[in-house]
């Protein structure tokens, strides 16, 4: 393209737009610290929080590993089941995506950016999860393609890189165009964005179902060893999705004072009215095929949900989960206002995060692969750094909604006008 | 609203030929390792696993008793430089503690001429009626505990130190007796060590 | 008006920055320390079978010193190849195993464990007769050996022909060698765990910390891909003690074996005494259903 036309007419050359680029975002860092009392004091809470986090992330990373609650027996904690639940969120995100695109719902179209913009925060959690959870992070590099050694296609891990990076890399790309467009006050271009769209809905399966492999592949751990697992995680990540944009959608027509109507609100709540007892449906299934058979592998399901001998530590934890999932399906199926359905989404949200996270990844490892029961009760510095990384990702969508309100009042303007 | 010519994430069933083909590849080679090769390979020209007798080291001890004399001097002493065996009835589980200390014969149903020859206080008598050093009690045992002995030529029985190669480096391995006291041969209990590391602590 | 409220605004952001900033800058200070601790050229290093040879003698020379200068010791760190026509097998005498965990102890000197924590590579479970179920399996038993209604199984790696740690790991930083060891690279192992998710047999460790071992109770002979001191956040496992083996000698657990319940040897070779045991014995593995193909067989006499 040697030129293009601007809403003006004017034509801007190559050599214009690579300049203007920096400008932008240089304009964007700038508005990142503009706005009223409310929004410094999230931004500052925030921070701080962030700021804890990484204070106990550096002890972890001179005193090494053993601040943590994890053993060689149960060898990934609080960081990995978090990673796990990002995944989720990130790939429900794009929940807004198929009923816009596939679906041509206009109203939810309007706001696919929000998705993109809540699917680039979750992966940023997931990136930051994976590296507080390893022990040499000097050594990241060692993971390149091409310039480390790069275990693909036999690692599953690999797969997960891959998939995680290209994903981060489409919805950066579709909101950075969409954004930089706006700044430049000119219509986006469809086919330099909406191919990426489609591609990130069939990517967002693939990232959390290959997640689901990492685990589903290991014989030696037959809690996680069923097909009925990468299922289990787009399921409930299309729960976690959903419902987080939902109270989204909400806070951010009363921050940025943004006319959304509650369409959109409620084509994604009759989204959640499947997911949620599809999923609590498949833990069901879980529960009756562990159970009944009994056995060897019953012994980690058995455990988590009536513990072993006196090593009750997860009991509570998953009854709760089970029960916030069964009143999220309940309120999501009455026939509630807002209010109800934001109670919903909480309930769900919290739910999901606990079975998926403790409730899967730590029986996985309970008992041992020789047949031992050793617990695990995550340290306050594991605590820290958990809350430090989803500070930082909170700020990041905080900002990256921040940075997309000219594009939502344009378009909500345009389908006004 | 662009027709929908979806880039679909992949080809699938190319990515699962890839992962097959890269799995099975690893497994082949894995199998053909010692097992292909062990079938292949050229007879054995040397014995079978026999264990040279050079390797076996003397009894550490030998078990005589250990008695202190009228001069205050300590002296081991055999059983049949004072007893006699020809009129013998079958001690067992007796307490010979008139010498001080204690001695049991604790051994199956053996008497001591099972073992001692009775004219020759330092041999042992081995079925067939030869005789043999007490340094060479290994012979003997093994007459009676055929398996075990068997497996201890076959290293499966008794331990050893030093190499397993025995082209670049030489064997010691133990004594019967060294382990298994003649008169009350029961391997003895001992405590463990290392105990893994706490149960509320690190590293299990 | 609005003047003065614009710079009492700008006055708080800037004090919020600064406070921000040092309070960041604190928090990093850990992380400074640890940094000093490490040198450019660990963190540069290339994956072991990259290395030329010259290089590989300035990565030991470097490993001895930093070994002196942290321990207070001297030691010799060597690169020792497979042995060609070798692939090792080991056996393990179910019925004249009487648990005394020796074979533990042993391992934890020669292998440099870290002291504290009394770390092995080979861990000790008290079974129940009659049954081979794991979960009644018990590690912690203290009282003496053998108890009359028991039986004791040692379990350390088996390096098995379809390991499912190998498949795992996302740098390929464990592979299998060709005389059947599965070896793990220290300085390319990035921490992820991945592998001791996979292993089914509780066979690999992390190091949760930088091991600590009086310097007079230091191995000094040690190997790149063994038993030298492992640095902080990278994953260690039984090495068949190939800075022993593939010198022909026993591994240390063998040796220090009081019944001599432990076989070792030469699976390629017809006359060895680890073939013997598996054409004469009867030999199991571990959780044969899983296809990992072990190289570490349990029989019992009877």
């Amino acid at each position: 393209m040697k030129g293009t036309r601007d809403v003006t007419g004017t034509t801007l050359k190559k050599k214009d737009l690579a300049l203007l680029y920096p400008r932008f975002l240089w304009q964007l860092f700038l508005n990142s610290f503009r706005g009223g009392p409310l929004f410094y004091l999230w931004m500052t809470c925030l921070t701080a929080i962030a700021v804890v986090g990484f204070g106990a992330y550096a002890h972890q990373v001179n005193e090494g590993m053993r601040i943590t609650a994890l053993t060689d027996h149960v060898s990934w904690g609080l960081y990995i089941a978090n990673f796990t639940f990002g995944v989720g969120l990130a790939a429900g995100a794009v929940m807004m995506v198929i009923p816009a695109y596939l679906y041509d719902d206009h109203e939810m179209h309007d706001l696919t950016i929000i998705g993109e913009i809540l699917a680039i925060a979750a992966i940023a959690l997931c990136l930051c999860f994976v590296i507080v959870d390893m022990g040499r992070p000097d050594r990241l590099w060692h993971m390149m393609p091409f310039i480390g050694r790069f275990n693909w296609p036999i690692s599953m891990l690999t797969w997960d890189v891959i998939v995680l990076n290209g994903y981060l890399l489409i919805n950066l790309h579709v909101t950075g165009y969409l954004l930089y467009m706006r700044y430049l006050g000119r219509k986006p271009n469809p086919k330099v964005y909406v191919p990426f769209v489609f591609l990130s809905i069939g990517w967002a399966i693939s990232i959390h179902t290959v997640t689901a492999f990492l685990y589903q592949g290991l014989g030696g751990r037959p809690f996680w060893n069923s097909a009925l697992l990468a299922p289990r995680f787009i399921g409930s990540a299309f729960i976690t999705g959903p419902a987080f944009v939902i109270v989204l959608l909400q806070v951010i027509r009363r921050a940025l004072g943004l006319q959304i109507n509650d369409r959109p609100i409620e084509t994604l709540r009759s989204i959640l009215r499947i997911t949620i007892p599809v999923n609590l449906f498949m833990f069901c299934s879980e529960l009756f095929t562990a159970l009944y058979t009994g056995g060897h592998h019953s012994a980690a399901l058995s455990y988590l949900m009536f513990g072993h001998e006196e090593k009750t530590a997860l009991v509570p934890w998953i009854w709760t989960a089970l029960a916030f999932n069964a009143g999220s399906a309940l309120l999501v199926h009455s026939k509630v206002g807002l209010r109800g359905l934001n109670a919903a989404c909480v309930l769900a949200f919290v739910g999901v995060w606990i079975e998926k996270g403790m409730g899967l990844i730590i029986p996985g490892f309970i008992p041992s692969t020789l047949g031992e029961f050793v617990e695990y009760i995550p340290t306050l510095t594991e605590w820290r750094i958990t809350a430090g990384v989803w500070a930082l990702c909170l700020l990041l969508l905080t900002l990256g909604i921040k940075a997309a309100r000219p594009v939502l009042e344009g378009e909500l303007a345009a389908r006004r006008g | 609203m662009p027709a929908a010519s979806l880039h679909r994430f992949s080809n699938p069933s190319l990515l699962v030929l890839c992962i097959f083909a890269a799995a099975c590849g690893e497994r082949h080679h894995a199998e053909g390792d010692w097992r292909q090769r062990v079938a292949t390979a050229p007879a054995a020209s040397s014995p079978q696993g026999e264990t040279p007798r050079a390797e076996t080291r003397d009894p550490v001890q030998l078990h005589a008793l250990t008695l202190v004399d009228g001069t205050s001097q300590t002296r081991q002493v055999s059983c049949v430089s004072c007893h006699s065996l020809a009129p013998l009835a079958k001690l067992r589980e007796q307490q010979l503690s008139v010498h001080g200390g204690e001695r049991t014969l604790s051994h199956g149903n053996l008497s001591c001429k099972s073992c001692h020859d009775q004219s020759q206080n330092d041999r042992l008598t081995l079925a067939g009626g030869d005789t043999a050093p007490l340094t060479e009690a290994i012979t003997l045992c093994g007459q009676c505990h055929g398996p075990q002995y068997r497996d201890y030529k076959r290293g499966s029985h008794g331990g050893m130190m030093g190499y397993w190669d025995r082209s670049v480096g030489t064997r010691e391995r133990k004594h019967c007796v060294d382990c298994h006291e003649p008169h009350a041969p029961a391997f003895r209990p001992l405590m463990p060590v290392l105990p893994p590391h706490g149960s509320a602590g690190k590293a299990h | 008006m609005a003047e003065a409220t614009t710079t009492r605004r700008r006055a708080l952001k800037v004090i919020g920055a600064t406070l921000g900033a040092t309070a960041f800058g604190a928090a990093a200070a850990p992380i400074k320390h640890w940094a000093e601790n490490l040198s450019l050229g660990e963190v540069l290093q290339k994956h072991y079978q990259e290395l030329t040879p010259e290089q590989l003698k300035g990565v030991l020379s470097r490993l001895e010193e930093e070994t002196l200068h942290r321990y207070g010791a001297n030691v010799t760190i060597e690169d020792i190849r497979p042995e060609p026509d070798t692939s090792f097998g080991y056996a393990l005498n179910l019925s004249i195993c009487i648990g005394c965990r020796r074979c533990a102890e042993a391992c934890h000197k020669e292998n440099n464990h870290d002291r504290a924590t009394n770390n092995s590579y080979i861990r000790v479970l008290e079974m129940q007769k009659g049954s081979l179920d794991l979960e009644k399996g018990n590690a912690h038993y203290d009282h003496p050996v053998p108890a009359p209604d028991k039986f004791y199984m040692p379990v350390q790696c088996h390096q098995c022909d379809n390991a499912p740690c190998i498949k795992v790991c996302p740098v390929q930083a464990t592979w299998k060698e060709s005389d059947g060891i599965v070896v793990v690279d220290y300085n390319w192992c990035i921490g992820c765990r991945y592998c001791e998710a996979a292993c089914p047999y509780h066979a690999r460790r992390f190091n949760w910390k930088v091991p600590e071992i009086p310097a007079n109770e230091i191995n000094p002979h040690q190997s790149y891909l063994s038993n030298r001191i492992r640095p902080q956040g990278v994953m260690e496992k039984c090495t068949f003690c190939l800075h022993r083996t593939r010198r022909g000698q026993l591994p240390a657990c063998l040796e220090a074996c009081p019944t001599g319940a432990r076989v070792f040897g030469n699976l390629l070779d017809p006359s060895s005494e680890i073939r013997w045991v598996l054409e004469h014995k009867r030999v199991f593995v571990l959780k044969e259903e899983l296809g990992t193909k072990p190289r570490f067989f349990y029989f019992f006499d009877v």
